[in-house]
């Protein structure tokens, strides 16, 4: 299955154009210091900003997301059918992944790996001052996982070791973290931020991983925050820069729909993790303040928890579906009543 | 699990590869080389230090 010439036309010319969003923040950083004659790798740094953050990055974060599972729960989002057993087993193992095994495998390639690896380069750049880092941080992470995300929609062939993500027939913290493990294990951003980190930037990357985690778990929610600034009239202007800055419910309710360009649901788009603006940028975003009806994939057929954590290592025994042996790559669109062409899901 | 999903693992790992290394390589050479910059264009109050000599 070959990518269609406009979608790879319009990855290269995005990636041309992420060359220079990547040297953005370093070149600015640069001129800025140029300009008033700062050269701050001559005075030293101070941790103590880094240890509050650290703390607030272990313990904070994780009682929010217990917090907004809590809130979901007692809402009503996760009755039995549509968290069947099968839903939840997914969505735990998959929750339980990056905790039990990525981030002891993420602490060793920082600790150990990366000093063996390149023992002078540690702190190389511990030098760049705290906002500068965060600046630099948030685009190197961001728009790392924009590319990687977008590419497991647009290259037939990738899709699915994502399609774990997509199979949920709802919404909520719960599948925030739902993926492949090999989705997951080769996350390019977080190699990326990894490195920063042991070139001295950790201070920053902590504060991004945070606002980065609180963003996208509440994009994923199904507490409808962002609501209210459409609803009010004074709230307008500022919910024209929201919706284009960072990932909102509305917009990435519509990139998990079980339909796309029927006005609302857009699985074609809508890629942004944290910030939005990627895709503004590249032409992938749809903004229609309004949320799908209907999650998840139109053909799902509740493929079993195993298969779709750790697929191609174990296969679905569901005959015609994406991840058995002899599946499709990517399978057409259910089309629901009253349309009539189908589209591939993972276009 | 065949020899088209090792291919498949292969080239999915390479596009991850290369997704990390484009961003970094422009990230940490941009840091490198406008560092290298600045040090060079060092004003000559600057780059004045003073050394302390330990030998008795």
């Amino acid at each position: 299955m070959r990518i269609d010439s406009a979608v790879r036309k319009s990855i290269v010319k995005g990636i041309s154009w992420s060359v220079f969003i990547y040297a953005l923040p370093v070149s600015l950083m640069f001129l800025s210091f140029s300009v008033r004659g700062q050269r701050p790798w001559e005075s030293p740094i101070s941790a103590a900003q880094a240890l509050l953050l650290h703390r607030w990055n272990d313990y904070g974060v994780s009682v929010f997301i217990l917090l907004l599972g809590v809130v979901e729960f007692l809402s009503g989002l996760y009755d039995r059918e549509r968290w069947s057993g099968n839903e939840k087993l997914t969505d735990i193992v998959c929750f339980a992944f990056p905790l039990l095994i990525l981030r002891p495998f993420l602490t060793f390639f920082g600790l150990k790996a990366l000093p063996f690896l390149v023992p002078h380069f540690r702190n190389l750049f511990a030098w760049v001052p705290f906002w500068w880092g965060f600046f630099i941080v948030c685009i190197a992470d961001d728009l790392t996982q924009y590319w990687y995300h977008r590419l497991h929609h647009q290259i037939p062939w990738l899709w699915r070791f994502h399609r774990t993500h997509h199979s949920a027939p709802y919404m909520g913290m719960s599948m925030a973290s739902r993926q492949n493990v090999f989705y997951t294990v080769f996350f390019s951003q977080i190699y990326v931020t990894s490195v920063l980190v042991y070139l001295g930037l950790g201070a920053s990357a902590i504060l991004v991983q945070t606002l980065k985690s609180a963003i996208t778990t509440m994009a994923h929610s199904s507490i409808l925050w962002d609501k209210p600034f459409y609803r009010y009239k004074v709230l307008h202007p500022l919910a024209w820069v929201l919706e284009r800055l960072i990932s909102t419910p509305a917009t990435h309710h519509a990139h998990h729909a079980a339909t796309t360009d029927d006005g609302v649901g857009y699985y074609k788009g809508n890629f942004g993790n944290m910030f939005f603006l990627w895709d503004v940028v590249f032409g992938t975003a749809h903004i229609s303040r309004q949320y799908p009806k209907a999650f998840g994939i139109s053909h799902y057929e509740g493929d079993p928890w195993y298969a779709q954590v750790f697929w191609p290592v174990f296969k679905s025994n569901i005959k015609g579906s994406e991840l058995s042996p002899d599946g499709p790559i990517v399978k057409q669109d259910v089309d629901p009543p009253g349309t009539a062409q189908t589209t591939p899901q993972a276009a | 699990m065949g020899v088209s999903d090792f291919v498949l693992l292969a080239k999915k790992i390479a596009v991850g590869v290369l997704v990390t290394l484009i961003p970094l390589g422009i990230l940490t050479g941009g840091l490198w080389v406008g560092h290298k910059a600045l040090k060079k264009n060092v004003r000559p109050i600057a780059s004045q230090s003073v050394k302390v000599s330990h030998a008795n």
